[in-house]
């Protein structure tokens, strides 16, 4: 046993290597502000084994990142919390090199002779934030998608080879599979790599200025060995004096990050990319928020955008290289500690006036909420679906009533009509209302406050619109007189009879919301369709009803999906409003909005859509 | 949690740590096997920690459910002569693995044989042994695989002294709706003895 353990040292000198790093002496003796270097190394450590789990799931592509990753989260056992400890260790990491940074600073410790030492953490944090940022680009969702897209637009800005590098990075002109696959190989390859190579010349040159710093005493003539004490520095070994600090440590940054991932329920996943709309909430992770911040001011507008994006983190970087050059001189060490702490605060300051901004901004405010109810949305129809087609989440969600009808009617309707007092994605209308207030569109409650004159006349209705008030030449709508006049002056009976009119017309509609309130009044409702012709209220006197033909706009199956998606398809047309069409574009006639647009329009107002 | 406990007294330690080489009393041995504890046991956890967790992410295929089978309508009564030869029926289905569920393709085959007026025997094709292709060699009325030469009688028995495979063919379920022949295709581990549903 004896003899194969010294032929195994004898070709390795393993033994003696654990023996130096485990009784490597520690100047200054142990304490828990040199747990550091120990805990961005488990971090790391952390980072390998979760990173190569995930690796075994996750597919870089623009069809099945996102659908990997959301596979992870929800199927794969114990995937969320590997996936949840990745990226909130990642973050924390980041935390712990820029304080790890400021204490190396503060503390006086990138002075001759450790330089070098120094200058390698300056390196590994600009590494590791590298890591950080290819890392949230492979989700591909929102944030991942749109990160590729706006730090590969700053590159294009960048002099001269910008443009190059833009390409370089995205391997082609836009951001896509080639982009995925490239991240991936700097996220799990490359970088790591360097990270590995920075660690391992971070030792040697750790080990080589602790020995310096001991001959350095041996050097005023003290016994070897001895020498720091004797210098007013205790000198013990690492193990286990330093050792179990350093555990304790890491086990408890390892059960604070358990924690925050289990009270989070995991890492975030936002929508999956859509290159057809930029998320206008979309935001960087919280560190690079500064970054943002810097964009917005108005003295980095236009070309002068690589300055915040390039020429100030490069001034920085190159300000710490040269911070030890510059502690020579007599207040050196000063103006290095003061511009740490002016780029530590002016950073934190950045980010927290980009959070209270955008918290102050309702247009904001609401895009993030619309994000959450997409990534919410997509996370549902993922489930509910048990297996994506190999088009991916993108291609289903192109299909998708609830993402798409808001997203169009936004684009198309809301020009004129709200929807709750929003333009269906939750921010206000650019210009005010001038049609009907759509939500809740074939609903009782629409229906009898259309029918109401105290509401049909507001803006909600067609205060705004040109049957309340008429061009030059024409007259009032005869729907907005009988409204205002005739109902307004209703016995008690004849309201009792719109009210069954309503009911009656409401379950033309047969909202899926209301099918069970349509089922149960069922009597009602049909004495409220005998009511709409002549012995109740005469709707047929203008309306096409049942034999009743020829009046407009047919109130038969009115408000159902498919009079909606003609009444879209064609407002003019002789069955809805013909010559007296208001504004509204014959969206489907003029090839604006094909069939399958209408009917996602159609179905999310309806509340149809699965 | 115990990081913190400890803080509150690390004072008289670093002193003694510092000052002392060669630790004489029994107070400092005593604490120095402490921290040895120490080390063992939260270092111990903080590398477990991760590696556990994501050990259990590799582990998830172990856990991963198993599928019961698919029923499907593979032929008519009429199709399958009483006593004719087995013959070979594509599985048609819409496969799913992991997140994504495939258009409807072949999944295996299947050879369908009528034993009795109402009776029909299925065998999945796929060879017990390393699912190689199974074919019926009508000359000698046996099925046969070509990869190993692995041979099983019409009841799907093996034949031969040392067949490679492990177990006979693997008969499925066979469910008579009026005249037309429903099965319950599924896949098995292939090489055990026992049919482990895959
Ligand atoms: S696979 Fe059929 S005999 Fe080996």
């Amino acid at each position: 046993m004896r003899a194969l353990f010294d032929w195994f040292e004898e070709r390795t000198g393993l033994a003696a290597f654990f023996r130096d790093l485990f009784f490597h002496a520690v100047p200054g003796g142990p304490g828990w502000r040199r747990v550091w270097g120990t805990l961005v190394l488990f971090a790391l450590f952390s980072q390998c084994v979760t990173g190569l789990a995930l690796w075994l799931y996750y597919v870089p592509g623009v069809v099945s990142s996102w659908e990997s990753v959301h596979f992870i989260q929800t199927k794969v056992a114990g995937g969320w919390l590997v996936r949840g400890l990745h990226h909130y260790v990642a973050q924390v990491m980041v935390v712990l090199l820029v304080l790890h940074l400021l204490q190396l600073v503060i503390g006086g410790l990138y002075r001759a002779p450790r330089e070098i030492g120094f200058w390698l953490s300056v390196v590994m944090t600009g590494v590791v934030l590298a890591t950080c940022f290819t890392g949230y680009i492979l989700p591909w969702d929102r944030r991942g998608f749109m990160a590729s897209q706006v730090s590969s637009g700053l590159m294009a800005n960048g002099p001269f080879v910008g443009p190059w590098i833009r390409e370089l990075f995205l391997g082609g002109v836009q951001p896509g599979q080639a982009t995925l696959q490239r991240v991936m190989v700097l996220h799990s390859g490359v970088l790591p790599g360097v990270i590995i190579g920075l660690i391992v010349m971070q030792t040697l040159v750790f080990r080589r200025a602790v020995r310096h710093e001991r001959r350095r005493g041996e050097g005023t003539a003290v016994p070897a060995g001895t020498g720091l004490e004797e210098a007013g520095l205790p000198v013990t070994a690492w193990f286990p004096g330093q050792a179990w600090r350093d555990a304790a440590a890491c086990a408890a940054f390892l059960s604070a990050m358990m924690v925050i991932t289990v009270v989070a329920g995991g890492a975030p996943l936002e929508a999956p990319a859509d290159v057809s709309v930029a998320d206008p909430s979309a935001r960087p992770e919280w560190y690079f928020l500064f970054l943002f911040r810097l964009l917005h001011l108005e003295i980095f507008a236009g070309s002068r955008q690589f300055i915040p994006a390039m020429v100030l983190p490069g001034a920085a970087f190159g300000f710490l290289i040269l911070m030890p050059f510059l502690a020579r001189w007599k207040f050196g060490h000063r103006v290095n500690v003061f511009a740490a702490c002016a780029g530590v605060a002016g950073y934190s300051l950045l980010t927290a006036w980009t959070w209270v901004h955008d918290w102050r901004d309702p247009g904001q405010r609401a895009a993030m909420v619309q994000a959450k109810k997409e990534a919410a949305r997509a996370h549902t129809l993922a489930v509910k679906l048990d297996g994506l087609p190999p088009g991916g989440m993108a291609a289903v969600l192109a299909g998708d009533a609830y993402t798409q009808g808001p997203r169009l009617f936004a684009q198309k309707c809301a020009s004129c009509h709200a929807y709750d007092g929003h333009n269906g994605q939750g921010r206000p209308l650019a210009t005010p209302a001038s049609a009907a207030d759509l939500a809740g569109f074939g609903s009782r409650q629409w229906l009898s406050e259309f029918l109401d004159p105290a509401h049909l006349v507001t803006p909600k209705y067609w205060g705004e619109t040109g049957f309340v008030k008429p061009s030059e030449g024409e007259k009032v709508s005869k729907m907005v007189t009988f409204v205002t006049e005739d109902v307004a002056g209703y016995s008690a009976v004849e309201k009792s009879h719109l009210e069954k009119v309503v009911w009656a017309l409401s379950a033309e509609a047969g909202l899926p919301a209301q099918a069970a309130v349509d089922a149960r009044d069922a009597t009602l409702i049909a004495e409220g369709r005998r009511l709409l012709g002549e012995e109740g209220l005469a709707c047929t006197d203008c309306h096409a009803w049942r034999e009743e033909t020829g009046g407009r706009p047919v109130l038969d199956g009115w408000g159902s999906r498919q009079w909606m998606i003609d009444f879209i398809h064609d407002p003019a047309h002789d069955r809805f409003y013909g010559s007296r069409n208001d504004r509204m574009p014959s969206y489907g006639v003029k090839g604006e909005l094909t069939p399958d647009q209408i009917g996602m329009i159609v179905d999310w107002l309806r509340g149809d859509a699965p | 949690m115990r990081a913190e406990d400890d803080t509150a007294g690390p004072g008289p330690e670093r002193m003694e740590l510092g000052a002392g080489v060669a630790p004489t009393d029994d107070e400092a041995t005593r604490r120095q096997f402490l921290q040895k504890v120490a080390c063992l046991g939260l270092g111990g956890c903080a590398l477990l920690g991760p590696v556990v967790a994501g050990a259990v992410v590799v582990a998830h295929p172990l856990v991963e459910r198993r599928g019961s089978g698919l029923l499907v309508r593979l032929a008519g009564l009429e199709d399958l002569p009483v006593g004719g030869a087995p013959q070979l029926y594509q599985v048609l289905a819409e496969p799913s693995e992991a997140w994504l569920k495939f258009s409807r393709r072949a999944i295996g085959s299947v050879f369908l044989m009528r034993t009795g007026e109402r009776e029909v025997s299925a065998f999945n094709s796929a060879c017990p042994h390393v699912s190689g292709p199974i074919t019926w060699r009508e000359e000698t009325r046996d099925f046969f695989c070509p990869l190993h030469e692995s041979r099983f009688a019409a009841d799907g028995v093996r034949l031969g002294t040392a067949s490679p495979s492990p177990r006979d063919l693997d008969a499925l379920d066979v469910e008579l709706r009026g005249a037309e022949v429903w099965v319950r295709f599924q896949n098995f581990t292939p090489n055990m003895a026992q049919k482990k549903p895959a």
